[in-house]
């Protein structure tokens, strides 16, 4: 009977790799593009199951939003905008055949060259062991020693902040190139003023009432996802996109006008202005502290270190906070959350308006 | 003998070798840009799902999830989570990668409806003729 328990989730897990399969194929050979973006959705589905049985809880939870939720709705609009089937005419078939020996071949060597670098051990597979990286990471997220720690009990969040910081620097540098990209492609664009009608604009009575009764528990969770970032699976990324899926119910079941109601494109730039603010704030904090008391102290610093004895505290009243950790998750949630909504927004605008104002830009 | 647990793992991973092998003949051969669009996040999924594979490891009886239950953690709890918690790096890693990659697909998207609006199509060879 133990065996049997131990051995469900490498069950499950298999049997959802397959099924991922099946759904990869069909998205990839579907002609009708809206059933390739549920075919792919499926699969999304099938990737959170694996992504949960691989015991990444926090990768679940932004990855169902994006994946499941996000992702699939804009796609669906861009395809009602553009053409709503493929034209497949005029691939050769030996092409095809070309390209598929081709990227199989690159498949397997990449996959061989995880082997050979001992990534992946076939013998025992998964490895019995962690990295040593792995081992000092876990062993430190939360010490007796402050001088070692991050005093987060939250492996993941303290890694994405504490030792890692950098990466997200530049994550959220590419989020604002990417919007600032969009920003700058619907320049001279806006959405147009009209008054919202319940009866006439959007979905059914149904859709619209479960809405608002659903949308309020989704913004709770967004909030306590992200400020209980430091202490359970969660944080700023994962509070952020799950907090964007409600702007895009106000869209898609209501109506970009009634969506307007609560704010607009300056609005949703200002709040996420004041997003990145705040995360440069947070890795530039100690760094002020010690500039003002005449200590040395580091940029991303948060615990005191041997060189640098100075850091915020982690926790106040016995509530623990990890330093700079909460800061940082509060403002990337607002950052994330407000970048979203820009697209969003600007993906929403009518086609008449957009196309009259690009034909006054080709002529 | 082998372990019936390697086994399935093994299947797991050969599975999501075929899903990456679809995906790029996806990129490749068909035509439409949101297919393409498509077939470049699966592809992207499969990436993060072999970073998360490399982080995994076996423990008896299960491993358990990088995240402490306890705010005072003695010597011995610490050890034992050492023992049997994943790797805590590869979701650090991909948890960036998954915000990055919803960030530049929605900007492709963007640009491929303004792609449409510019030609009136989004057929990759039609367009590529077009401007030939």
């Amino acid at each position: 009977m133990s065996d049997l328990y131990s051995l469900t989730p490498y069950v499950v897990l298999a049997v959802s790799a397959l099924a991922s399969t099946i759904a990869v194929y069909l998205a990839i050979i579907e002609r009708d593009l809206i059933k390739a973006v549920l075919y792919s959705a499926i699969q999304s589905t099938f990737y959170a199951l694996i992504f949960y049985l691989l015991m990444v809880p926090d990768i679940v939870l932004v990855y169902i939003p994006v994946a499941v939720g996000l992702l699939p709705a804009i796609l669906i609009i861009a395809v009602k905008k553009t053409e709503k089937y493929e034209d497949v005419g005029g691939v050769p078939r030996t092409t095809s055949i070309i390209v598929l020996l081709s990227v199989t071949v690159f498949t397997l060597i990449a996959g061989y060259l995880l082997v050979v670098s001992h990534a992946i051990t076939f013998d025992v597979f998964p490895s019995l062991d962690a990295r040593l990286l792995a081992k000092w990471f876990l062993a430190t997220t939360l010490w007796w020693n402050r001088l070692f720690s991050s005093m987060s009990p939250e492996a993941v969040t303290a890694i994405v902040w504490d030792y890692r910081g950098l990466d997200t620097y530049f994550e959220t540098s590419v989020m604002y190139l990417a919007i600032i990209g969009a920003l700058a492609i619907a320049r001279y664009l806006d959405i147009p003023r009209k008054e919202y009608r319940e009866d006439v604009m959007g979905m059914s009575i149904i859709g619209k009432m479960s809405t608002r009764v659903i949308m309020p528990m989704i913004i709770i969770v967004a909030i306590s996802i992200a400020l209980h970032g430091h202490l359970t699976p969660g944080g700023g990324f994962q509070g952020g996109v799950t907090g964007a899926v409600t702007v895009s119910l106000l869209i898609f079941i209501f109506s970009v006008y009634f969506a307007t109601r609560f704010f607009k494109i300056s609005i949703a730039i200002l709040l996420r202005i004041i997003g990145l603010a705040g995360i440069v704030l947070s890795a530039t904090i100690v760094a002020i502290i010690g500039f003002l008391i005449g200590q040395p102290a580091y940029i991303f610093q948060n615990q005191p270190k041997i060189i640098a004895q100075i850091g915020l505290p982690y926790e106040i009243g016995g509530n623990l906070i990890s330093g700079t950790l909460l800061l940082f998750n509060t403002s990337e949630f607002l950052a994330v959350l407000m970048g979203f909504a820009i697209l969003f927004l600007l993906l929403s605008i009518p086609e008449e308006n957009v196309l009259e104002v690009i034909k006054g830009e080709v002529e | 003998m082998i372990d019936l647990r390697t086994y399935l793992f093994t299947v797991t991973y050969i599975a999501i070798v075929v899903n990456t092998v679809i995906a790029l003949y996806g990129i490749f051969v068909r035509p439409n840009i949101l297919k393409k669009i498509i077939a470049l996040s699966i592809f992207g999924d499969c990436t993060f799902i072999y970073a998360i594979i490399i982080g995994f490891r076996k423990a008896e009886p299960y491993p358990e999830i990088p995240i402490m239950i306890t705010q005072q953690p003695s010597k011995e709890y610490i050890e034992h989570f050492v023992a049997k918690a994943v790797d805590p790096l590869p979701p650090a890693l991909v948890l960036t990668g998954v915000v990055i990659g919803l960030a530049v697909m929605l900007f492709l998207i963007f640009l491929s409806i303004q792609a449409y609006r510019l030609f009136g199509t989004l057929n990759i060879r039609k367009i590529v003729r077009m401007r030939g």
